[in-house]
């Protein structure tokens, strides 16, 4: 119609809806029919659905520390947010439970790319840039973490860069960059809040794009081994294969509603509540960083702080060049049971360090647990 | 302004050396102390007693009786000169009144007042709010005491008394439902009402102190029983406020996981029937 | 001739489950709207009402002097004895007026609009009177009173 043929002239819509129509016909592999690959899906719809809530509070969220002591902008803003703003509470439950579905979504789609050796020839720069998009959310996690400046967010923030501050040379250094100061201060707050609401979300819009143009360009890994699919050439192998796109479609869509509806479930029926004012003189105790830095948090507490540091680094790295030490051709997981073993064993211990980390000063029933997590039967009634 | 500096000094913590106090001679004392009003404030051992820590530090028990502040005499007949360093306002309506002419004058030749001033009515250790009716059922404490018959003076103080708990009791429901903080929901008008009343509270007990029954007793029965409405109102807009939230949830959330489940169905269907599926 | 006729239904039923569709995601989306829009309306404060203690009262005779109380900014004016309050944002664009002694009257810096001490008889470009408050001294503080 007219409207339609006056956009295309000046903006060329149907090259986008040509483009569309291509993408959305594009064959993938068979064995990609599967909800576990509408995960991706699901984390774009998550932050977006972030960047909306995100939005919304950072038009009442004041970005100060005021006195730091009975007057905190920061703290009474959120206050004001969670209690008084009409629906604030529901959009800051929303945000909060956006961010912990996130970054577990983020990981499930990191153990499913891992699974089906996807990130193998040719596709070990999605592999990096997806590391970045894993590195992006949790430093969006951690940098949210901060801003209500309650007890909690800012203890916690003070133990996970204590963590790193103490080593020698440059951790000093860039502790202090990290936090504009010797400590946690209202340079602090500035700096995250700049990093969570400008800095992050450009870095992760710009790595979204480069994530998904290489999936796009280089398509969906097949189930063969390197070798035979660089040998048959993928596009062959789709047009004998593969399933147009369009076919997997509707899991795309039933996962979209899904993760939208499950947040805002969670935001309603467990909206969340905020603590009391942060007091830097005053520690609370057992104050713990969030569940997706446990693991982290508590390998270094049975390690000497260089130890500690070298090997979470090098697990990082082992991490993030995965492609490169992988040199197995074979993407099926039964063909890859040594890596798929030792994956496990790496996971199993994740795993068990993260609850470690829960259970560590926390006392259950009759049992008392020690900072390295190991129960002690209590001595006697807590008064 | 050095009342308030006292205060300060009074209230500071010293657990340590309360802790002396109490485990090391005086334990009924510190139970006494820990179910009063003093123990809740923060008001301690040392707080009335004073006591020269550095005997105390030196695990010695105190080498002197124990001192009351300067300018009082360590007797407890002499309790509003003691009292009256923090309870300013009540000592001050206690000046008015003719139980303070009789404390002041009642010497009796062994020395030994009659009128006890504060301890009449306030146990010692166990400082709380008077109960009147503990008062009126006591002898040691009794207005019969002093008062034969205390007809006029029972009758006063049962009304008085009744219609303050029945003050306390509201204002208790009130802080108790505003305790629970709950998102979404702004209690500052309720907890406006609280204070409000509370201070009123407080403003009635100070006043009582002057005990004159033609004139305090008789405005405080009738200024008494209007301070409960507010405070029954602020209660009851506080529970419409849970009610209405929790309502404004259960159908919010129902309308739009109905709607999302609506709009998943015809989207299946549609993305199925337009492309097929696989 | 089946097969077209189940053709023709079946693509107006995908019509129809497009649009319906599409019905169903709009509704929703206006009900997610709601609270969203309940978060962005502005939150005016309060009036005041009744009598305020407006600040100390240390105006000499012949000056004014500018409170805020709430929202509303005031011009509080001891004129020749008589004190008037109104308020300061000048009804042409919202400047804040003064008081000028030399031609007692109420000015204002931006368009040169005068007043009169009770902020009446505007002149131009002020379309309206600037609104008044009664306005007593009490005990060396200012009371305004508003209704």
């Amino acid at each position: 119609m007219g409207l339609r043929s006056w956009l295309d002239d000046r903006l060329g819509l149907t090259l986008f809806s040509q483009f569309n129509r291509e993408q959305l016909h594009k064959p993938v592999p068979k064995h990609a029919s599967n909800y576990a690959f509408t995960l991706g899906t699901a984390a774009l719809v998550l932050f977006m659905s972030q960047v909306g809530s995100g939005i919304l509070l950072a038009l009442n969220y004041s970005c100060s520390l005021g006195d730091g002591q009975e007057n905190i902008p920061a703290y009474s803003s959120v206050r004001n947010i969670t209690f008084e703003i009409p629906a604030g509470w529901l959009i800051r439950s929303f945000h909060a439970w956006g961010s912990h579905l996130m970054v577990l979504v983020v990981l499930l789609h990191l153990f499913r790319v891992f699974w089906y050796g996807a990130y193998k020839k040719p596709r070990e720069l999605t592999w990096l840039f997806g590391c970045g998009l894993l590195f992006a959310t949790l430093t969006f996690g951690f940098t949210g973490y901060l801003l209500p400046m309650d007890q909690v967010s800012y203890w916690g923030t003070v133990v996970a860069t204590n963590s790193f501050m103490d080593l020698p040379g440059l951790g000093d250094r860039v502790g202090q960059t990290i936090l504009g100061g010797e400590s946690v201060s209202g340079a602090t707050l500035s700096r995250f809040f700049i990093l969570h609401v400008l800095i992050l979300p450009a870095s992760l819009l710009g790595l979204v794009a480069l994530h998904l143009y290489l999936v796009r360009r280089l398509g969906i890994a097949t189930r063969e081994s390197v070798t035979v699919e660089q040998h048959r050439g993928y596009e062959n192998v789709m047009h004998q294969e593969g399933v147009p796109f369009s076919k997997h479609m509707f899991r795309e869509v039933t996962t979209v509603i899904v993760v939208l509806s499950a947040t805002v479930t969670l935001a309603v029926l467990f909206p969340f509540e905020l603590g009391p004012i942060a007091t830097p003189g005053e520690t609370p105790k057992g104050v713990k960083p969030e569940w997706y830095f446990l693991p982290i948090y508590q390998i270094l507490k049975y390690f000497p702080k260089l130890v500690g540091i070298l090997l979470v680094n090098a697990g990082i790295a082992v991490l993030v060049l995965l492609p490169f030490l992988d040199r197995n051709p074979e993407r099926s997981p039964g063909r890859r049971k040594f890596l798929m073993s030792a994956a496990a064993v790496a996971l199993l211990a994740t795993f068990a360090l993260g609850l470690l980390g829960y259970l560590s000063e926390r006392r259950i029933g009759r049992w008392e647990f020690d900072i390295r997590g190991v129960p002690h039967r209590a001595a006697e009634e807590a008064k | 302004m050095s009342a308030w500096l006292l205060l300060a000094f009074l209230t500071q913590e010293r657990t340590a050396d309360n802790a002396r106090c109490i485990a090391n001679c005086h334990e009924s004392q510190a139970d006494d102390w820990k179910s009063s009003i003093h123990f809740f404030k923060g008001t301690d051992c040392i707080g009335c007693h004073g006591a020269d820590t550095i005997d105390t530090k030196k695990n010695k028990p105190h080498l002197r009786t124990p001192e009351f502040l300067t300018g009082v005499k360590a007797k407890w007949t002499d309790s509003p000169n003691l009292c009256k360093k923090c309870h300013q306002g009540v000592y001050d309506e206690f000046a008015r009144s003719q139980h303070f002419a009789s404390w002041e004058d009642d010497e009796s030749e062994d020395g030994k007042r009659r009128v006890r001033g504060c301890l009449a009515c306030h146990d010692y250790h166990k400082t709380a709010t008077a109960r009147g009716k503990e008062i009126l059922a006591s002898k040691e404490m009794g207005c019969a005491k002093c008062h034969r018959p205390a007809t006029k003076q029972i009758a006063a103080m049962t009304k008085y008394t009744e219609q303050t708990e029945a003050l306390e009791r509201a204002i208790a429901s009130l802080t108790g439902a505003l305790h629970e903080e709950i998102p979404g929901i702004s209690w500052t008008p309720e907890r406006g009402a609280r204070e409000t009343a509370a201070q009123k509270l407080r403003e009635f007990r100070t006043r009582q102190h002057f005990a004159d029954f033609d004139k305090t007793f008789k405005e405080l029965e009738k200024e008494i029983p209007p301070a409960v409405p507010p405070v029954e109102k602020a209660l009851s807009a506080a529970a419409a406020k849970k009610r209405s939230l929790s309502g404004q949830k259960k159908l919010g959330l129902s309308i739009f996981l109905v709607l999302m489940a609506v709009t998943l169905l015809l989207a299946r269907s549609w993305c199925v029937r337009t492309f097929g599926q696989h | 001739m089946e097969n077209s006729e189940r053709q023709g239904g079946g693509a107006t039923r995908r019509d129809f489950l497009g649009k319906a569709c599409c019905a169903s995601a709009c509704a929703t989306g206006l009900v997610a709207a709601v609270p969203i829009a309940h978060y962005l309306k502005p939150q005016l404060s309060l009036l005041p009402t009744g009598p305020v203690d407006v600040g100390a009262d240390t105006l000499q005779d012949g000056t004014g002097k500018v409170v805020t109380v709430g929202p509303l900014i005031l011009l509080i004016v001891r004129n020749a004895g008589r004190l008037t309050a109104v308020n300061a944002k000048c009804t042409h664009l919202s400047c804040l007026v003064k008081w000028d002694d030399k031609s007692k009257l109420i000015r204002c810096p931006c368009h040169s609009a005068t007043f009169e001490a009770d902020g009446t008889k505007p002149t131009l470009p002020a379309p309206r009177s600037l609104a008044s408050f009664p306005v007593r001294s009490e005990n060396g503080r200012l009371i305004v009173v508003f209704s």
